[in-house]
């Protein structure tokens, strides 16, 4: 296929979390707001003024620093962030709106406030306590939550339009660019897409740590060339498969996984567009930020989530995708020392093989892409392994 | 007169035969309490000092470490346990 | 008197020589010097002299009433349950743990431990008897369903509004008190779970649950179940297949993690209140306050000498301290829970021995204690008597423990709506919760802790797989150069001793004792040994 226009761009702003982009923002006067995670609405991170900055830590494959004050037996993730903004990766941020999603983050995140690693003025912290449930009584505390120590906060040290006009403005722009990716990601429900899941995956992670009013312009020149774009004469892949689990903001990962065989038609990560890319909904008679907290709650698809209502979600989700994008299976992946995904991987792949008939591969990863023989080689056996499933099923 | 002096007798005679089996039942049963102590006693005694050896001893740890829990862990082992999901 | 007194003293002065505390004071042996080795099997128990040795052994002969009243009480279900659960069998090495808890008591400590454990003994075999007479696999009874199974962590106190209904810690009796009796049955339980892919280093606990459900090896009674996402991330991933393998509807109580914020306690209240709605629903019975109100009492009783006691661990004349002290708050704060009147007898006659202690200047073990520390962190379940060995060996006398801290708000016992708010922060602070998670200053509280305290040490409890924990590992290490504590990581993994042994656990505090103290130990016997194949 021919290259994208902006493929190249793209990787390029995916080398720094300060890229060019991010530069240009905060030179304009617009405060960067970092986060981690789902727990924090973009939307409320976009509002007048700001732009939302989800932490990565590109090429970060060591992390002395970090392991000295949070050991190696941690999540890589919390200590590959913890350990570029002690480097000074993340001196342009105003803020870092931080969530208890697990002990790991949290801890990373209060290091933020205790060691004040980013050399920003007026830099702050705060950490939410999200919900763990999706009912009524979550819903209201995961509101008071967010009002407390994300709006309350951003009009208090910023100054931040913080009212319902600008919330509905925020929501409407976040629809816009979600509608962008959602219909570039669905190019890959085609029996013959005219993407790959790598350049999916690098189109989806720019929207995340890119200025949206900046980088929209790429992206919907993107869309439009994708709408033109000429796939390969044949489907170029043996199987296709949903990337499920926890953390995976390396575009290297999901090439990996291409290199093997596999298309990766789904992506139901952390950082992924599933969630992340549905279009916000304000019922009549809601505010905007009761609207967006609703959807946050309901749309998240966390392992933390323990209520069976969410349990049963999560696996009908990746079912849904399944379905939706034509996968012949799912690789389940969880990065290393992290506990929900770690325990969400063994019953959902059990759910998936024994209940769905959904064949499963799981592994476990660390942050920056490592033991790529022995990943090559799993993913090898299982691509392997759906083809076999495929000619036998007679697909 | 000689029929009175029988029956005064007779009647001391009871009187003193009804003390003599009231004290002796107090001593009977006095004696049987005594008895009934002593094995009490003997029975306590052989209780503590049967309890203690076998509390100083340890018997009972080591009775269940090197006989009951190997026997027990063998059954445990042999279990067909539903292990599932 | 006098005469029963000279007999006694001569007595203890012809058979001194049979005291490993003499022994080790007179470098002729010590407390190691009687065990088989690897084996924790101790070839005769430890002379105390007359009358201690004497009360040690009425204590045991009392535990044993216990425990044949647990077996009389419910016999072939007794047998039933030795029959079909591993963790049963392991509660025989029960004599074997008191006795390695209170290896070198003497006077009122002594006492003190053993009324304390007698409370714990009567109550768990009772507990045990229920469930097993109540197990609908070993075939029911009359009350498997007014049992409510509740996730341990749960303080189970609220529920005893239900008149008719009695909340049981589920995972106590199968995968916690058990592994402070054994160190190998929870292994067992682990590997279940990770031959299903669970990885080794997620928390040994949670793990060692997983692995119960697994294995199907959890009692079965009640109609609807109770999780909780406390203490931490893994308790919450936990109950996913749990709730799975119990096959109850269940209704997760979810308090909230930064919980010494302001607004977590409404959240955390209306938990409760769903909670409540939600046995009224699946159990079809009503919540009656004035029944919650007398068991409250006696929670705020016991959380009032609970502060007493405080006062008197502050000083050199506390006859309660170490495990004595911890596994006693542990268990009758996280599993009694003022359900039983008895903890509430036994506090009132353990305060009246601490203020005579006190009075008369008593120091406990013989004075031999050199250091005072503060133990924080979630403790080594298969360690449980590590502050003994802490004492015996090194003479740093475990002052307080971190999960002692728990709860100890008082709660109204005339206000509905008082009462439900002063529960939910009573249960937010619950065992490993206080501190280990919920935001930095509650970690960070151990230093005003210790210095209140008058500690000079602080044992951090160092779970290697606790994430927690881990992430202010540098933190801790930093605060107490600048603040000027001695400060120990004790490294270990909570339910799975093959990983960080106990010795392992010893060379820990050994290492800093003799390297950077330069000290010799009080017990040379117990400086190095091997345990490992020990209960």
């Amino acid at each position: 296929m021919k290259d994208l226009k902006h493929l190249i761009y793209f990787e390029d702003l995916l080398q720094e979390a300060q890229n060019e982009l991010v530069n240009q923002a905060v030179s304009e006067g617009k405060y960067a707001l970092g986060y981690n995670c789902y727990y924090i609405p973009e939307p409320l991170l976009n509002l007048p003024g700001c732009f939302s900055s989800r932490l990565r830590a590109p090429r970060c494959t060591s992390t002395d620093v970090a392991n000295y004050y949070m050991t190696t037996r941690n999540c890589p993730y919390a200590r590959s962030i913890l350990e570029r903004a002690i480097e000074g990766g993340y001196n342009y941020l105003s803020a870092l709106f931080g969530a208890e999603s697990c002990a790991t983050m949290e801890r990373a995140e209060e290091h933020f406030a205790l060691l004040k690693p980013v050399k920003h003025e007026g830099f702050f912290t705060t950490i939410i306590d999200p919900p763990m449930k999706g009912d009524a009584n979550n819903l209201e505390y995961y509101k008071a939550q967010l009002k407390m120590k994300v709006v309350d906060e951003l009009a208090k040290h910023l100054g931040v339009d913080v009212s319902e006009e600008a919330m509905r403005k925020a929501i409407e722009d976040h629809n816009v660019i979600s509608r962008v990716i959602t219909e570039i990601g669905d190019f890959r429900k085609l029996p013959n897409p005219p993407i790959t899941g790598y350049e999916f995956h690098v189109i989806q992670l720019v929207s995340e740590v890119c200025p949206h009013e900046l980088i929209l312009p790429y992206l919907e020149e993107t869309l439009e060339e994708l709408k033109t774009r000429e796939p390969e004469p044949k489907f170029p892949f043996r199987a296709r498969v949903a990337l499920v689990g926890s953390e995976v903001d390396d575009p290297e990962f999901t090439k990996l996984i291409e290199s093997c065989g596999a298309m990766v038609v789904a992506d139901r990560y952390c950082f992924g567009s599933f969630p992340s890319r549905e279009q916000i909904e304000i019922f009549p008679g809601e505010s905007a930020f009761d609207a967006i907290c609703r959807h946050y709650l309901h749309t998240n698809q966390c392992a933390r989530f323990m209520d069976g209502m969410k349990i049963d979600q999560r696996h009908r989700e990746v079912k849904r995708l399944v379905d939706e994008f034509s996968a012949d299976g799912v690789i389940y992946e969880n990065m290393k020392f992290c506990e929900f995904w770690s325990y969400e991987k063994v019953l959902a792949s059990h759910i998936f093989v024994n209940e769905l008939g959904i064949p499963c591969c799981t592994i476990e990863k660390e942050y920056a892409l490592g033991a790529v023989g022995q990943l090559r080689t799993r993913f090898q056996a299982f691509i392997e392994s759906l083809e076999i499933k495929n000619i036998q099923g007679g697909k | 007169m000689k029929n009175k002096k029988i029956k005064k007798l007779e009647r001391k005679l009871k009187r003193e035969a009804f003390c003599k089996s009231k004290k002796l039942r107090k001593f009977m049963i006095f004696k049987w309490l005594l008895k009934a102590t002593g094995k009490l006693l003997v029975i306590g005694l052989v209780f503590f000092v049967s309890t203690f050896a076998l509390y100083m001893f340890n018997g009972e740890n080591k009775l269940i470490y090197y006989v009951i829990r190997p026997l027990l862990n063998k059954h445990y082992d042999s279990q067909v346990r539903d292990r599932k999901i | 008197m006098k005469i029963t007194d000279k007999v006694i003293a001569s007595i203890d002065k012809k058979l001194e020589r049979f005291d490993p505390l003499w022994q080790a004071d007179h470098g002729k042996g010590g407390l190691r010097s009687r065990y088989y080795d690897k084996t924790g099997i101790a070839k005769w128990r430890e002379w105390r002299g007359v009358k201690d040795t004497l009360y040690d052994y009425s204590q045991w002969l009392n535990n044993i009433v216990s425990m044949v009243q647990m077996v009389a009480s419910a016999p072939i279900p007794c047998l039933k349950g030795f029959w079909e659960y591993r963790w049963m069998g392991s509660y025989l090495g029960t004599f074997c743990f008191i006795d390695r808890l209170y290896e070198g008591y003497r006077g009122y400590e002594l006492r003190i431990a053993h009324m304390n454990m007698h409370a714990i003994v009567q109550s768990l075999t009772k507990k045990i008897a229920l469930v097993l007479a109540n197990d609908k696999r070993l075939g029911g009874g009359p009350l498997s369903d007014r049992m409510i199974p509740v996730d341990e962590v749960l303080p189970p106190l609220f529920l005893k509004g239900f008149k008719d209904l009695i909340p049981i810690p589920l995972q106590t009796l199968p995968e916690f008190i058990i592994c402070d009796i054994d160190q190998h049955i929870e292994p067992y339980y682990i590997d279940v779970a990770e031959s299903y892919g669970l990885p080794a280093d997620v928390c040994s606990r949670c793990a060692a649950e997983t692995g119960v459900a697994i294995d199907d090896a959890f009692p079965i009674f009640g109609k609807a179940f109770l999780t909780t996402n406390m203490p931490c991330n893994a308790s919450e991933s936990t109950s996913m297949f749990q709730r799975r393998r119990i096959g109850l509807p269940d209704n997760p109580v979810t308090l909230a993690m930064i919980h010494n914020e302001p607004g977590a306690h409404p959240y955390s209240t209306q938990e409760l209140k769903n909670a409540i709605a939600f046995i009224e629903k699946e159990y079809g019975v009503k919540y009656d306050w004035d029944e919650m109100f007398r068991y409250a009492k006696e929670m705020n009783e016991q959380n009032t000498i609970e502060l007493e006691k405080w006062d008197y661990f502050k000083t050199p004349y506390s006859a309660l301290s170490g495990i004595a002290e911890t596994l006693y708050r542990l268990y009758s704060w996280a599993s009694a829970n003022g359900q039983d009147p008895y903890f509430t007898r036994n506090d009132r006659k353990v305060i009246k021995i601490m203020r005579k202690a006190y009075e008369e200047k008593y120091e406990p073990f013989g004075g031999r204690t050199r250091h005072r520390a503060f133990l924080w962190g979630p403790s080594a379940v298969y360690y449980t008597d590590f502050p003994t060995w802490t004492q015996n060996c090194w003479g740093i006398t475990i002052v307080l423990n971190m999960d002692s801290t728990m709860g100890h708000n008082m709660i109204s016992t005339d206000d509905p709506e008082q009462a439900i708010q002063d529960l939910a922060c009573f249960s937010e602070k619950a065992v490993m919760r206080h501190h280990a998670v919920g935001g930095w200053d509650n970690v960070n509280a151990v230093w005003e802790w210790a210095r209140n305290f008058n500690c000079d040490m602080v044992l951090f409890n160092d779970n290697v797989a606790c994430k927690g924990m881990n992430g202010v590992h540098a933190l801790m290490e930093e605060q107490a150069r600048d603040l000027g504590f001695h400060f120990v990581f004790i490294e270990h993994d909570l339910e799975d001793s093959r990983t960080i042994s106990r010795q392992d656990m010893r060379k820990c505090v050994n290492d800093y004792m003799q390297i950077v103290l330069g000290e010799k130990p009080v017990d040379p016997t117990l400086v190095e040994f091997d345990d490992s194949d020990a209960y």
